[in-house]
């Protein structure tokens, strides 16, 4: 799980996604979630990963690195798919292309926002002490992933994992994870009394600070919606069914005009396409 | 000068058992003072901080900052306190860099346009302008101080308290931090009670410097001159004198006895003008 | 337990939950609290599982509640022996991801339910057409039909490839509480008094 660079991500990237406001590309997300929900055709499913895949591709982040991220859920989704074999495949197909789908759209929305964004946009629709701990939590991760660091740096270097002694290496493993847990209760403890001296009253972050629609904002919206409308349009008209080759169509040309204009026709071509 | 904080015959225990006695002089803190703690590894320094903000709480002696005792009530007093940690890391709580200096006025009920101009202020001030939006994990180590600092000043308090703040510092990095709080200090009057292990920069920065030894023992206060000067005292404290004064120090086994300069600008005019003697009585007598 | 989920012990992310520690360390109230904030992170860290937070906290903080109460319970148990902490870590571990696994596969087979049959709910209803789980369409190539889960294969899987899980689990939980009953016995013992 790359916790590090999904955050650097959201936090330098440069594309279209990373400009529109945190509150509409949760809204976008939403609806494509709630259509992937309601969808159960394969080639409907498999034009709306062709679509998430063309954002993908204008956030001007690594694509296969978002891809192989987001692709994590389908180790699970294939133990369903197996459970649910029968002589044809489109039936586990479709469950691994759901959970791919979904697990695209929320990657989508958090490389190209920062946590604390998003954590700020869904502020009126979580308790306050969930909200609070989000925020703390996020804060003392990045402490602890280097203390983690630090600590399998020095289990290797004084010989704490060793080839072929394996009881002893995960005791010397578990024995790090302690000390590790330790030290985040101690963090916990300071961050605690410093909150106190410094005032602490309820606030850690501030709001997300409103502001007008803009263009780049209608992106989001605009594509999360088509997809929504899509996904109704293929549960409730039978002849829309129909039309599903053309619709994949459809999503080939959007991945083919994103990677078009992200790496031809913006002077920057892009900081991280190459990398 | 009005006094604003007196530490008298304190007694703490830490959670592992270990007593700690802050005897000896009182510690005495004056408005717009500059003071230095010095002492060795585990002599109380930061321990002695901590009672000061109102972390630990003292099971015996006195303990008065703006007339309360801390660890009853700080709430009181806290907005008149910041306080600069010697990990800033575990200091800085909020998201972003601007989340963060906010975080105090925002959390005292401060109006939102008020927030927005102490915030802007200090940020101008302290020349941090272009990390407003960051997250504090990707800061150097410099830049986290300065964001740590701007969070502790937000609010202009009258006293500020700092553990360790030079430490990791580069050279240029901490001249500018000796420069940036003697500025501070002389603008608004803030006191600060500052511990370090940089002997080198106290006589930048202290105006009065209370010694510590192992124990809690408070055994020397005056001037970073009176103080330096006295050999018996540091040695009782394994404090090394500032490399200058040891130079002066030097000087008088070979019979050169100036007057002992802890600054580099001080001492350059002392030996200039002793050399100029030297030679004004060689062309004398040639 | 996010940190513990960044390293993957075996290839294709086997990696400890630890749930059960925090269960231990924090109560049953407090860590499924702190199972709920996890989840909801790691659903938003490209883990996977945004859709089911609800269901996932159900279960991984099930986990945490249940093991605080079995760990106390072997404690009591084996509180004269030298490594009981350690020990009794480790069993309330296995239970628990036992316990837990039950407790998925029982919500996978109750998913399964058409609640068209319970509600009685009017096919032609717009909103229901929408949201129903049965097929609309006869002749439809790319549908999922009105297919089901084979619930005994799914368990089977799960509880097979799960086993190495548990055994890998209980053993860490066990070296971590042992080695945290040595330098902090606070941490693990405040919350039975």
């Amino acid at each position: 799980m790359d916790i590090g660079i999904i955050d650097y991500f959201a936090n330098s990237g440069e594309g279209l996604l990373h400009r529109a406001s945190p509150l509409y590309k949760i809204i976008s997300t939403v609806f494509v979630l709630a259509s992937i929900v309601i969808t159960n055709d394969f080639i409907v499913l498999l034009s709306i990963y062709l679509m998430l895949a063309s954002l993908v591709i204008l956030t001007r982040l690594p694509f296969l690195k978002i891809i192989s991220i987001a692709a994590y859920p389908a180790i699970f989704a294939v133990l369903f798919a197996i459970s649910s074999w029968s002589e044809d495949w489109i039936i586990p197909a479709t469950i691994i292309l759901k959970a791919l789908c979904a697990a695209l759209a929320m990657v989508i929305l958090i490389v190209t926002t920062p946590y604390p964004s998003v954590f700020s946009s869904i502020s009126p629709f979580l308790p306050r002490v969930i909200l609070e701990g989000l925020y703390l939590t996020y804060r003392s991760l990045f402490i602890l992933l280097e203390l983690m660091g630090n600590l399998l740096r020095a289990l290797r270097i004084r010989g704490g994992l060793s080839p072929r002694r394996y009881i002893k290496n995960i005791s010397n493993f578990a024995s790090g994870i302690g000390l590790l847990l330790i030290r985040g209760f101690d963090l916990s403890e300071r961050f605690y009394g410093v909150m106190q001296v410094r005032g602490y009253s309820g606030k850690i972050a501030e709001e997300e600070r409103k502001r007008k629609l803009g263009h780049e904002d209608i992106f989001p919206i605009a594509v999360g919606l088509f997809i929504l409308s899509v996904s109704i349009g293929a549960r409730l008209e039978d002849d829309f069914k129909l039309y599903g080759i053309y619709l994949l169509t459809l999503s080939i040309v959007f991945v083919c005009c994103s990677a078009y204009y992200v790496y031809f026709h913006n002077s920057t071509r892009g900081v991280f396409w190459k990398r | 000068m009005e006094e604003i904080v007196r530490v008298s015959n304190l007694r703490f225990t830490y959670p592992d058992g270990t007593k700690l006695h802050f005897h000896g002089l009182d510690f005495v803190v004056h408005q717009g003072e500059r003071v230095v703690i010095l002492g060795p590894n585990g002599s109380g320094k930061s321990t002695l901080l901590f009672h000061l903000i109102g972390l630990f709480m003292a099971s015996e002696g006195m303990i008065s900052v703006f007339g309360v005792d801390p660890s009853k009530d700080y709430i009181k007093i806290r907005e008149r306190i910041g306080v600069l940690l010697q990990n800033v890391e575990n200091q800085i709580i909020a998201p972003t860099v601007w989340d963060d200096i906010s975080f105090s006025p925002r959390n005292y009920g401060y109006k939102k346009e008020d927030v927005k101009r102490l915030v802007e202020d200090i940020i101008e001030k302290l020349d941090i302008s272009h990390l407003r939006d960051k997250v504090p994990h990707y800061l150097s180590g410099g830049e986290k101080t300065k964001v740590g600092l701007a969070g502790a000043l937000v609010t202009k308090p009258d006293l500020l308290i700092l553990d360790e703040p030079f430490e990791g510092l580069d050279p240029t990095c901490r001249m500018d931090l000796i420069g940036l709080l003697n500025r501070i200090s002389r603008e608004n009057e803030t006191a600060l009670i500052i511990s370090t292990h940089n002997i080198d920069t106290v006589p930048l920065i202290a105006n009065t410097v209370y010694l510590m030894a192992m124990g809690g023992e408070i055994v020397g206060r005056g001037s970073p001159k009176e103080i330096f000067t006295q050999l018996e005292l540091l040695s009782k404290c394994h404090i090394e004198p500032p490399v200058l004064g040891a130079l002066f120090f030097e000087l008088k086994k070979y019979g050169v006895n100036l007057d002992v300069s802890l600054t580099v600008e001080e001492a350059a005019r002392i030996i200039a003008d002793q050399i100029a003697l030297f030679e004004k009585k060689k062309s004398g007598v040639g | 337990m996010i940190v513990g989920m960044t390293l993957e012990i075996v290839p294709i992310a086997y990696h400890i939950n630890m749930s059960v520690i925090a269960g231990i360390v924090l109560g049953p109230a407090l860590g499924f609290i702190s199972v709920f904030i996890v989840d909801l992170m790691i659903a938003m860290f490209g883990h996977g599982g945004f859709t089911v937070v609800g269901l996932n906290t159900l279960v991984v903080g099930t986990e945490a509640a249940v093991g605080f109460y079995f760990f106390h319970a072997f404690l009591g148990l084996l509180s004269s022996s030298k490594i009981s902490a350690g020990l009794s870590a480790a069993l309330a571990t296995m239970l628990s991801l036992i316990i837990s696994t039950s407790l998925m596969i029982g919500i996978v087979y109750l998913s399964q339910v058409n609640p068209e049959k319970i509600l009685h709910v009017d096919k032609e209803n717009f909103i229901g057409k929408v949201f129903s789980l049965g097929p609309h369409r006869e002749n439809e190539k790319h549908e999922m039909q009105d297919n089901k889960i084979d619930i005994e294969t799914f368990a089977k899987t799960v509880f097979f490839l799960g086993m190495f899980g548990w055994i890998l689990e209980a053993v860490i939980s066990g070296f971590v509480i042992r080695y945290v009953s040595r330098v902090r016995p606070d941490l693990i013992l405040s919350e039975a008094t």
